[in-house]
Protein backbone atom coordinates (compact mmCIF):
# COMPACT_ATOMS: atom_id res chain seq x y z
CA UNK A 1 0.00 0.00 0.00
CA UNK A 2 1.46 3.29 -1.05
CA UNK A 3 0.41 6.03 1.34
CA UNK A 4 1.39 8.63 -1.21
CA UNK A 5 -1.17 7.31 -3.61
CA UNK A 6 -3.91 9.95 -3.83
CA UNK A 7 -6.81 7.64 -3.13
CA UNK A 8 -5.14 5.86 -0.22
CA UNK A 9 -4.14 9.18 1.31
CA UNK A 10 -7.67 10.54 0.91
CA UNK A 11 -9.13 7.51 2.71
CA UNK A 12 -6.63 7.86 5.57
CA UNK A 13 -7.48 11.54 5.88
CA UNK A 14 -11.23 10.90 5.82
CA UNK A 15 -10.97 8.25 8.55
CA UNK A 16 -8.81 10.50 10.72
CA UNK A 17 -11.14 13.50 10.27
CA UNK A 18 -14.25 11.52 11.23
CA UNK A 19 -12.54 9.80 14.17
CA UNK A 20 -11.06 12.97 15.59
CA UNK A 21 -14.28 14.97 15.21
CA UNK A 22 -16.08 12.24 17.16
CA UNK A 23 -13.32 12.24 19.78
CA UNK A 24 -13.45 16.02 20.22
CA UNK A 25 -17.26 15.90 20.43
CA UNK A 26 -17.01 13.36 23.24
CA UNK A 27 -14.58 15.67 25.04
CA UNK A 28 -16.91 18.67 24.69
CA UNK A 29 -20.23 16.97 25.46
CA UNK A 30 -21.69 17.44 28.95
CA UNK A 31 -20.74 14.70 31.37
CA UNK A 32 -24.35 13.89 32.25
CA UNK A 33 -26.84 13.98 29.39
CA UNK A 34 -29.70 12.25 31.13
CA UNK A 35 -29.51 12.45 34.92
CA UNK A 36 -31.09 9.64 36.89
CA UNK A 37 -31.05 7.81 40.19
CA UNK A 38 -31.77 4.17 40.84
CA UNK A 39 -33.10 2.28 43.82
CA UNK A 40 -33.06 -1.45 44.42
CA UNK A 41 -34.26 -3.84 47.08
CA UNK A 42 -32.10 -6.96 47.25
CA UNK A 43 -32.07 -10.00 49.47
CA UNK A 44 -29.89 -10.44 52.56
CA UNK A 45 -26.92 -11.45 50.38
CA UNK A 46 -27.32 -8.22 48.39
CA UNK A 47 -28.45 -10.16 45.33
CA UNK A 48 -31.67 -10.51 43.40
CA UNK A 49 -32.61 -13.78 45.00
CA UNK A 50 -34.76 -15.19 47.71
CA UNK A 51 -36.99 -12.62 49.32
CA UNK A 52 -39.05 -13.36 52.41
CA UNK A 53 -42.67 -14.27 51.66
CA UNK A 54 -44.04 -14.47 55.18
CA UNK A 55 -43.33 -12.27 58.16
CA UNK A 56 -44.33 -12.09 61.79
CA UNK A 57 -45.25 -8.78 63.40
CA UNK A 58 -42.34 -7.64 65.52
CA UNK A 59 -39.62 -9.51 63.64
CA UNK A 60 -36.85 -7.88 61.64
CA UNK A 61 -36.39 -8.73 57.97
CA UNK A 62 -32.84 -8.56 56.70
CA UNK A 63 -32.60 -7.12 53.22
CA UNK A 64 -30.20 -5.01 51.22
CA UNK A 65 -30.83 -1.54 49.82
CA UNK A 66 -29.12 -0.34 46.66
CA UNK A 67 -28.90 3.30 45.56
CA UNK A 68 -27.14 4.53 42.44
CA UNK A 69 -26.48 8.17 41.54
CA UNK A 70 -26.01 9.50 38.01
CA UNK A 71 -27.13 13.10 38.35
CA UNK A 72 -23.75 14.82 38.00
CA UNK A 73 -23.14 15.74 41.64
CA UNK A 74 -23.17 13.93 44.99
CA UNK A 75 -26.66 13.36 46.32
CA UNK A 76 -27.83 13.00 49.87
CA UNK A 77 -30.21 10.08 49.58
CA UNK A 78 -32.71 8.95 52.15
CA UNK A 79 -34.42 5.61 51.78
CA UNK A 80 -37.69 5.66 53.71
CA UNK A 81 -39.09 2.33 54.75
CA UNK A 82 -42.85 2.01 55.17
CA UNK A 83 -45.27 -0.83 55.65
CA UNK A 84 -48.59 -0.38 53.95
CA UNK A 85 -51.59 -2.08 52.42
CA UNK A 86 -51.19 -3.33 48.85
CA UNK A 87 -53.52 -0.58 47.61
CA UNK A 88 -51.37 2.22 49.00
CA UNK A 89 -48.06 1.70 47.26
CA UNK A 90 -46.31 4.83 45.90
CA UNK A 91 -46.49 6.12 42.34
CA UNK A 92 -43.96 7.93 40.17
CA UNK A 93 -45.15 11.23 41.57
CA UNK A 94 -46.55 10.57 45.02
CA UNK A 95 -45.08 8.67 47.95
CA UNK A 96 -47.07 6.25 50.06
CA UNK A 97 -49.28 7.81 52.73
CA UNK A 98 -48.07 5.33 55.33
CA UNK A 99 -45.83 6.59 58.11
CA UNK A 100 -42.10 6.06 57.98
CA UNK A 101 -40.85 3.11 60.00
CA UNK A 102 -37.15 3.55 59.34
CA UNK A 103 -34.82 5.92 57.49
CA UNK A 104 -31.55 4.99 55.83
CA UNK A 105 -29.51 8.03 54.84
CA UNK A 106 -26.40 7.94 52.67
CA UNK A 107 -24.24 10.30 50.68
CA UNK A 108 -23.87 8.88 47.18
CA UNK A 109 -21.20 10.32 44.91
CA UNK A 110 -21.76 10.79 41.19
CA UNK A 111 -21.50 7.49 39.25
CA UNK A 112 -21.28 5.62 42.54
CA UNK A 113 -23.57 3.17 44.25
CA UNK A 114 -24.30 2.39 47.86
CA UNK A 115 -25.21 -1.11 48.98
CA UNK A 116 -26.33 -1.37 52.56
CA UNK A 117 -27.60 -4.34 54.50
CA UNK A 118 -30.53 -3.27 56.62
CA UNK A 119 -32.81 -4.86 59.16
CA UNK A 120 -36.33 -3.72 58.43
CA UNK A 121 -38.61 -4.08 61.43
CA UNK A 122 -42.13 -5.38 60.90
CA UNK A 123 -44.35 -3.23 63.13
CA UNK A 124 -46.66 -4.83 65.64
CA UNK A 125 -49.51 -2.63 64.43
CA UNK A 126 -50.14 -3.69 60.83
CA UNK A 127 -52.94 -3.12 58.35
CA UNK A 128 -55.65 -5.73 58.71
CA UNK A 129 -55.13 -7.17 55.24
CA UNK A 130 -53.59 -10.60 54.85
CA UNK A 131 -50.84 -9.24 52.64
CA UNK A 132 -48.83 -6.09 53.29
CA UNK A 133 -46.30 -4.26 51.15
CA UNK A 134 -42.84 -3.46 52.48
CA UNK A 135 -42.12 -0.24 50.64
CA UNK A 136 -38.86 1.63 50.27
CA UNK A 137 -38.91 5.10 48.72
CA UNK A 138 -35.96 7.16 47.58
CA UNK A 139 -35.98 10.75 48.83
CA UNK A 140 -33.26 13.18 47.83
CA UNK A 141 -32.13 16.31 49.66
CA UNK A 142 -32.96 19.24 47.39
CA UNK A 143 -30.24 21.88 47.21
CA UNK A 144 -32.61 24.72 46.28
CA UNK A 145 -35.31 24.21 48.87
CA UNK A 146 -33.12 22.64 51.54
CA UNK A 147 -35.67 19.90 52.09
CA UNK A 148 -36.19 16.24 51.25
CA UNK A 149 -37.96 15.62 47.94
CA UNK A 150 -39.50 12.35 46.75
CA UNK A 151 -37.55 11.18 43.70
CA UNK A 152 -40.33 9.03 42.22
CA UNK A 153 -38.32 5.86 42.73
CA UNK A 154 -39.64 3.13 44.95
CA UNK A 155 -39.59 -0.63 45.43
CA UNK A 156 -42.06 -2.81 47.21
CA UNK A 157 -42.20 -6.37 48.39
CA UNK A 158 -45.49 -8.10 49.14
CA UNK A 159 -45.38 -10.38 52.15
CA UNK A 160 -47.99 -12.44 53.96
CA UNK A 161 -48.47 -11.59 57.59
CA UNK A 162 -48.56 -14.55 59.93
CA UNK A 163 -50.59 -13.73 63.01
CA UNK A 164 -50.48 -16.02 65.99
CA UNK B 1 -42.13 14.70 90.38
CA UNK B 2 -41.80 18.21 88.97
CA UNK B 3 -38.10 18.28 89.80
CA UNK B 4 -37.50 14.99 88.05
CA UNK B 5 -39.42 16.18 84.97
CA UNK B 6 -37.35 19.39 84.88
CA UNK B 7 -34.15 17.41 85.35
CA UNK B 8 -35.04 15.05 82.53
CA UNK B 9 -35.98 18.00 80.32
CA UNK B 10 -32.72 19.83 81.04
CA UNK B 11 -30.75 16.67 80.30
CA UNK B 12 -32.59 15.92 77.08
CA UNK B 13 -32.77 19.41 75.62
CA UNK B 14 -29.03 19.99 75.07
CA UNK B 15 -28.74 16.59 73.38
CA UNK B 16 -31.62 17.35 71.03
CA UNK B 17 -30.32 20.81 70.14
CA UNK B 18 -26.78 19.49 69.69
CA UNK B 19 -28.06 16.83 67.28
CA UNK B 20 -30.07 19.43 65.37
CA UNK B 21 -27.05 21.72 65.18
CA UNK B 22 -24.88 18.92 63.85
CA UNK B 23 -27.49 17.99 61.25
CA UNK B 24 -27.98 21.57 60.08
CA UNK B 25 -24.20 22.02 59.86
CA UNK B 26 -23.98 18.79 57.89
CA UNK B 27 -26.69 19.91 55.45
CA UNK B 28 -24.93 23.25 54.98
CA UNK B 29 -21.58 21.58 54.26
CA UNK B 30 -23.21 19.08 51.92
CA UNK B 31 -24.97 21.86 49.98
CA UNK B 32 -21.72 23.79 49.57
CA UNK B 33 -19.91 20.64 48.43
CA UNK B 34 -22.64 19.77 45.92
CA UNK B 35 -22.60 23.35 44.56
CA UNK B 36 -18.85 23.07 43.99
CA UNK B 37 -19.29 19.68 42.34
CA UNK B 38 -21.99 21.13 40.06
CA UNK B 39 -19.53 23.79 38.96
CA UNK B 40 -17.12 21.02 37.99
CA UNK B 41 -14.70 21.12 40.92
CA UNK B 42 -13.35 17.74 42.05
CA UNK B 43 -14.88 17.07 45.47
CA UNK B 44 -14.25 13.35 45.95
CA UNK B 45 -12.23 13.76 49.15
CA UNK B 46 -14.88 16.04 50.66
CA UNK B 47 -17.60 13.53 49.82
CA UNK B 48 -15.67 10.78 51.60
CA UNK B 49 -15.30 12.98 54.67
CA UNK B 50 -18.98 13.93 54.61
CA UNK B 51 -19.98 10.28 54.30
CA UNK B 52 -17.93 9.43 57.38
CA UNK B 53 -19.41 12.44 59.21
CA UNK B 54 -22.89 11.17 58.37
CA UNK B 55 -21.90 7.75 59.68
CA UNK B 56 -20.81 9.29 63.00
CA UNK B 57 -23.97 11.40 63.22
CA UNK B 58 -26.18 8.37 62.71
CA UNK B 59 -24.18 6.51 65.36
CA UNK B 60 -24.78 9.42 67.75
CA UNK B 61 -21.08 10.28 67.96
CA UNK B 62 -21.53 14.02 67.49
CA UNK B 63 -18.01 14.82 68.76
CA UNK B 64 -16.23 12.92 66.01
CA UNK B 65 -18.79 14.09 63.47
CA UNK B 66 -18.01 17.71 64.41
CA UNK B 67 -14.26 17.06 64.07
CA UNK B 68 -14.71 15.62 60.58
CA UNK B 69 -17.05 18.45 59.59
CA UNK B 70 -14.53 21.03 60.79
CA UNK B 71 -12.01 19.51 58.40
CA UNK B 72 -14.60 19.57 55.61
CA UNK B 73 -15.27 23.24 56.40
CA UNK B 74 -11.56 24.08 56.15
CA UNK B 75 -11.20 22.22 52.82
CA UNK B 76 -14.34 23.91 51.49
CA UNK B 77 -13.05 27.38 52.36
CA UNK B 78 -9.81 26.65 50.51
CA UNK B 79 -11.61 25.23 47.47
CA UNK B 80 -14.16 28.06 47.37
CA UNK B 81 -11.36 30.63 47.39
CA UNK B 82 -9.68 28.89 44.43
CA UNK B 83 -12.81 27.96 42.47
CA UNK B 84 -12.23 30.45 39.62
CA UNK B 85 -8.66 29.31 39.15
CA UNK B 86 -9.64 25.61 39.24
CA UNK B 87 -12.43 26.13 36.71
CA UNK B 88 -10.13 28.12 34.41
CA UNK B 89 -7.57 25.28 34.41
CA UNK B 90 -10.29 22.69 33.86
CA UNK B 91 -11.79 24.60 30.94
CA UNK B 92 -8.37 25.22 29.42
CA UNK B 93 -7.59 21.49 29.53
CA UNK B 94 -11.01 20.58 28.12
CA UNK B 95 -11.09 23.02 25.21
CA UNK B 96 -7.35 22.64 24.60
CA UNK B 97 -7.83 18.89 24.18
CA UNK B 98 -10.71 19.45 21.75
CA UNK B 99 -8.71 21.94 19.69
CA UNK B 100 -5.70 19.62 19.65
CA UNK B 101 -7.88 16.77 18.39
CA UNK B 102 -9.40 18.96 15.68
CA UNK B 103 -5.96 20.13 14.52
CA UNK B 104 -4.68 16.57 14.18
CA UNK B 105 -6.21 15.95 10.68
CA UNK B 106 -4.33 19.00 9.40
CA UNK B 107 -1.13 17.67 10.93
CA UNK B 108 -1.78 14.28 9.34
CA UNK B 109 -2.30 15.98 5.97
CA UNK B 110 0.97 17.87 6.27
CA UNK B 111 3.20 15.41 8.07
CA UNK B 112 2.08 11.93 7.00
CA UNK B 113 3.52 12.07 3.43
CA UNK B 114 6.76 13.54 4.76
CA UNK B 115 7.01 10.87 7.43
CA UNK B 116 6.27 8.16 4.89
CA UNK B 117 8.93 9.41 2.53
CA UNK B 118 11.42 9.76 5.37
CA UNK B 119 10.78 6.17 6.52
CA UNK B 120 10.90 4.95 2.94
CA UNK B 121 14.35 6.42 2.47
CA UNK B 122 15.59 5.34 5.89
CA UNK B 123 14.56 1.76 5.15
CA UNK B 124 16.62 1.83 1.94
CA UNK B 125 19.60 3.87 3.07
CA UNK B 126 21.95 0.87 2.85
CA UNK B 127 21.03 0.22 -0.70
CA UNK B 128 23.69 0.74 -3.29
CA UNK B 129 22.57 2.27 -6.52
CA UNK B 130 24.44 1.07 -9.54
CA UNK B 131 23.89 1.60 -13.15
CA UNK B 132 23.28 -1.52 -15.14
CA UNK B 133 25.32 -1.75 -18.27
CA UNK B 134 23.13 -2.42 -21.26
CA UNK B 135 23.86 -5.76 -22.94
Amino acid sequence: MNVLDEEVFAVILAISVVGLVLASASVLRPEVVEPFTALGLLDSSCRIGTYPREVYPGEEVELCVYVYNHVGYPILAQVRYKVTEPGDIPTNTTPSRASVVKNITALVSHKQEVLRKVKLPIPLELPQSEKVALVIELWVYDLKTGDWVYSGRWNHLYVRVLRV
Amino acid sequence: MLVSVLLAFSLLCPAVSLGDDVYSKFFELYSRTAELSLKGVETGRLEELLASALHFIEAGDYGRASEVMSEVGRCLLELESRVDELLLVKNLVKYGTAVALLVLPLLIYLLLPRLYVYLWYMARRSWVVTSERPR
